[in-house]
This record gives structure tokens, C-alpha cells and sequence, in this order.
């Protein structure tokens, strides 16, 4: 061939099966569209259930508890397991590495940041109530909001939800969501889960979280601060018959808490009295391993929360 | 192009096996019809906005080209895409296609895109210009030395 001619260029291309395109188009419409409905059917199941905590339980000085109008706690519910977090930013515009990463501590968080390779200075966290992690999102135009953590056992998958049509007019982007987690909400250790998705990440990956080290006061002088979900937190004594120890802090709470506690096991309800300087949490003889709710409600508690007998409420 | 595409539906079945043809001689086939399958997801998504522009048909081509340039690609999807092209058989090229394809490969990128969306995706000279965000006498001139390369490389070869 020695003439140049345009036309020749065709004969280059592939055949494309119309109909088959546009069966995998119509394929994945559908299955974006049920994806869709999901996401808001959980958005709007969140929402219902924090509307549904608005009639709540709050524990008396006096120890004894008093139930205001409207929906109690509800000791196993769902709810009562999701993480509490806060998205400290999505950032973009850096080298995408597209690995779920995340930090129990100043020193994890350094590394975190600088093999995410953000040049700027990491956010300052308070790891002593916080954990961080990294979650990388291969982003398709439309950026999705992180609505909240799946919760099933141990491993938490982030739920991400896309904004209404009309919105969704970004550039294709990578993006990265800094996010920081309860400790209360995931010790001892947690699996963060970022599943395969069509848009969002190319392949499953899983990291394991180890939050239990490190990262505990001795003291407890924070300021109050309700920094778990709808002041709830779960706390998983190792070895519940023998007793030990978990610094409130530990469980994000705070000299002067108030609380109740109720096992898993047969929903049974303790209050704790606010008054001493430990409290002394004992608890019969519970099968090892049983894990209990620790509902905070007021501004006042003792520096450390110690296995041990409860009194029953 | 042509007519007014009045659903994303008209618009997949208007402009996606051309588009599609275009970007696998300008990159490679498996690519190009991941890229424009999910150019037209994303104008599904958002159809009441892009369906208001001058020309939806742009905005999928830009998205497209976006996804290709950045060398992103959903490998989760490869087979279903695989099915949906059938690249030119080995027993088909004949030495001029041979030389066809090496030539066109050893044009630069940009230049290659303007080449393959001109003549195979049959768009205007203006319709290439706002796909690859360049002036339409950019385009001019680059489909001219484009020839002239061609050709070119096409005697060297002969």
C-alpha cells in the first residue's frame, strides 16, 4: 500500500456486536439502578433509626432509669453496632494507590500518609478515642458520600452512596476518604472491608485492624464529648468471669459518665453508680467471652470501668 | 452528528459502535469499548443534565477519552466486554493493513486520536476539536501532517 486514504482506517476496526453492547449496556443500568435503590433504602433506614432513638433513655443521677416518650434503646438492634465515624476529608488529586490503609496511632498515621503519598501534613487525631483509616475509591464521575459501615461480626464494609442525578458532574477522579472511626465502636480489632465494585474499586481488598495496643491514657481528663453513636459503646471484656480492666477512655467516655450496662447474653440490665472513684463492674458468672453494651447518657463517671460484680437495676 | 439523540437509548445506538471502532485503532478494542460502555453509564446516570447540553454525544466522547487517556480499566467486566468485539482476524491482514496499522501506530497520540475519530468515528472538524479540547485548526493541521506522515511511512514501507 503506498496511497494514503482515510476510508482504508476502517478496515483497522474491530466488528462491534451492537446488540450485544448494548444488552451489557442495559445489563449494567439495571444493576446500577438496583444498587441505587439500596443505597437509599439504607440512607433511609439510618435515618429512620436515628429519628427512632429520638425518644430515649436516659439514666437518672439516682442510677435508676427513666424512659422518656417514644422508642427506647434497643439493646441488639442493628444500630447499636454500627461504628460511629466522621470523615475528616476526600482527597484527590494525589498519586492513587488504591490500598486500603489504616492508622491506631501517630506513628501508623505518619506511614499512612506518607505511603498514600500526600506531601502535606497529616490531620491531628486524637488516637487515644479515634482510629484512622484510608479508603480508596476509583471514582466514575458521579463521587459517592460515605454513608456509614456495614457491620457484620468484625468486619466493617463501607457503605457509599451516590448523589441524586443532576449532581454528578466531576471529573474522573480517584479519590481517597480520610475517615476516623470510634475505637470504642472497634475493639479489640476490626476487619475493614472495601468490596469489588463496578466504580469504586477494582478488586476486594480486607485490612486487618488491630486497635486494642497502644493507644489507652492513664488519665482521664478529655472533655465530654458524645463521640459515639447515639452515646452508645460496646466494650468486649477478654475474660469476663475473672474481671479486668477497661479505662473509659478506652471506650470513649469520661470521668463522670453515667452508665448502664446490659449483657448480650440475656439482655439483662445494670446501672453503675456514678459516685466512686472505679467502677466496679461484676457480673456473676457469664459465659466467657460475653460482650457488653455500655450505654453512656449524662456528664458524670469514674476514671475506669473494672470487671467485676454487677448490681442488678 | 447528524440528528438529535432524545434518549441515552438513541444516543448508545447513534454513536456507540463508532466511537468504539475509533478508539480501538487509536488505543486497543478491549479498552475503547470498556471506555465508551462506561462514557454511556455515566451519561445514563445523569441524563437530565447532559441530555440539556448542546451535545450530549460530545460529553460521552469526552468522558470516554478521559477514562482511555488515563489508562483506567475495569478488568472485572474484560470478558462481558470481549464478547461484544471481534477484533480483525490474523488470516485477514494483509500486508497493506499490516502497514496500515503500524503506521497509524507510529503516529503520536493525539494525532492518532484526531485521525481515527475524523475518519473512522466520522466527526466533524469540530466535533474532534471539542472531543480532544483543542482548537479546530489544531485539528486541521494536525490531520494534515497526519497525511503527510502516513503517507510517508506508508512508501517507506512499500
Amino acid at each position: 500500500m503506498t496511497e494514503w486514504d482515510g476510508n482504508d482506517l476502517a478496515l483497522l476496526a474491530p466488528d462491534v456486536d451492537q446488540d450485544r453492547s448494548r444488552a451489557l449496556f442495559d445489563r449494567r443500568r439495571a444493576r446500577r439502578r438496583t444498587r441505587r435503590r439500596a443505597g437509599i433504602a439504607v440512607l433511609t433506614l439510618t435515618v429512620l433509626a436515628i429519628a427512632g432513638i429520638g425518644g430515649y433513655v436516659w439514666i437518672e443521677r439516682s442510677g435508676t432509669v427513666a424512659v422518656e416518650t417514644g422508642v427506647a434503646y434497643q439493646p441488639s438492634t442493628d444500630d447499636a453496632d454500627l461504628p460511629a465515624f466522621e470523615v475528616l476529608e476526600v482527597r484527590v488529586g494525589a498519586e492513587w494507590t488504591g490500598t486500603l490503609r489504616a492508622a491506631v496511632d501517630r506513628a501508623g498515621l505518619d506511614t499512612l500518609w506518607s505511603e498514600s503519598g500526600f506531601d502535606d501534613q497529616p490531620p491531628d487525631v486524637d488516637f487515644r478515642r479515634w482510629v484512622l483509616v484510608a479508603i480508596p475509591i476509583s471514582d466514575d464521575a458521579c463521587p459517592p458520600a460515605l454513608a456509614g459501615f456495614d457491620r457484620t461480626g468484625a468486619t466493617l464494609t463501607p457503605t457509599f452512596v451516590e448523589p441524586n442525578e443532576g449532581l454528578c458532574v466531576q471529573p474522573l477522579i480517584p479519590k481517597t476518604f480520610i475517615v476516623t472511626i470510634n475505637r470504642s465502636t472497634v475493639i479489640p480489632s476490626f476487619t475493614l472491608r472495601l468490596p469489588r465494585d463496578r466504580s469504586l474499586a477494582p478488586a476486594e481488598q480486607l485490612l486487618d485492624v488491630n486497635v486494642s495496643g497502644g493507644s489507652s491514657p492513664a488519665t482521664t481528663d478529655l472533655e465530654l464529648r458524645p463521640c459515639v453513636y447515639h452515646d452508645e459503646a460496646r466494650v468486649c471484656l477478654d475474660n469476663p468471669g475473672s474481671g479486668g480492666v477497661v479505662a473509659l477512655r478506652a471506650i470513649g467516655l469520661q470521668l463522670g459518665s453515667n452508665l448502664m450496662v446490659q449483657t448480650e447474653s440475656d439482655e439483662s440490665v445494670y446501672t453503675i453508680q456514678d459516685e466512686a472513684e472505679q467502677i466496679v463492674a461484676f457480673y456473676g458468672a457469664p459465659p466467657t467471652g460475653t460482650k457488653l453494651s455500655v450505654i453512656v447518657r449524662g456528664r458524670t463517671a469514674t476514671g475506669k470501668l473494672i470487671a467485676g460484680p454487677l448490681r442488678t437495676g | 452528528m447528524e440528528n438529535v439523540a432524545t434518549s441515552v437509548e438513541d444516543l448508545f445506538d447513534r454513536d456507540y459502535a463508532r466511537l468504539v471502532k475509533a478508539l480501538a485503532v487509536a488505543f486497543d478494542a478491549e479498552s475503547a469499548a470498556d471506555a465508551v460502555q462506561e462514557a454511556f453509564i455515566a451519561a445514563d446516570r445523569r441524563w437530565r443534565v447532559v441530555s440539556e447540553y448542546d451535545d450530549p454525544g460530545g460529553w460521552v466522547r469526552h468522558v470516554a477519552l478521559n477514562r482511555l487517556l488515563s489508562g483506567r480499566r475495569n478488568s472485572r467486566r474484560r470478558y462481558e466486554i470481549l464478547a461484544t468485539i471481534r477484533i480483525v482476524a490474523h488470516e485477514d491482514m494483509t500486508d497493506a493493513r499490516l502497514d496500515l496499522q503500524r503506521a497509524i501506530a507510529a503516529l503520536p497520540d493525539r494525532m492518532r486520536l484526531t485521525v481515527c475519530l475524523y475518519y473512522i468515528a466520522d466527526l466533524s472538524i469540530n466535533e474532534v476539536a471539542a472531543s480532544l479540547d483543542v482548537a479546530a485548526g489544531t485539528v486541521k493541521s494536525n490531520l494534515a501532517d497526519a497525511r503527510q506522515r502516513l503517507q510517508s511511512l506508508l512508501e517507506d514501507r512499500a
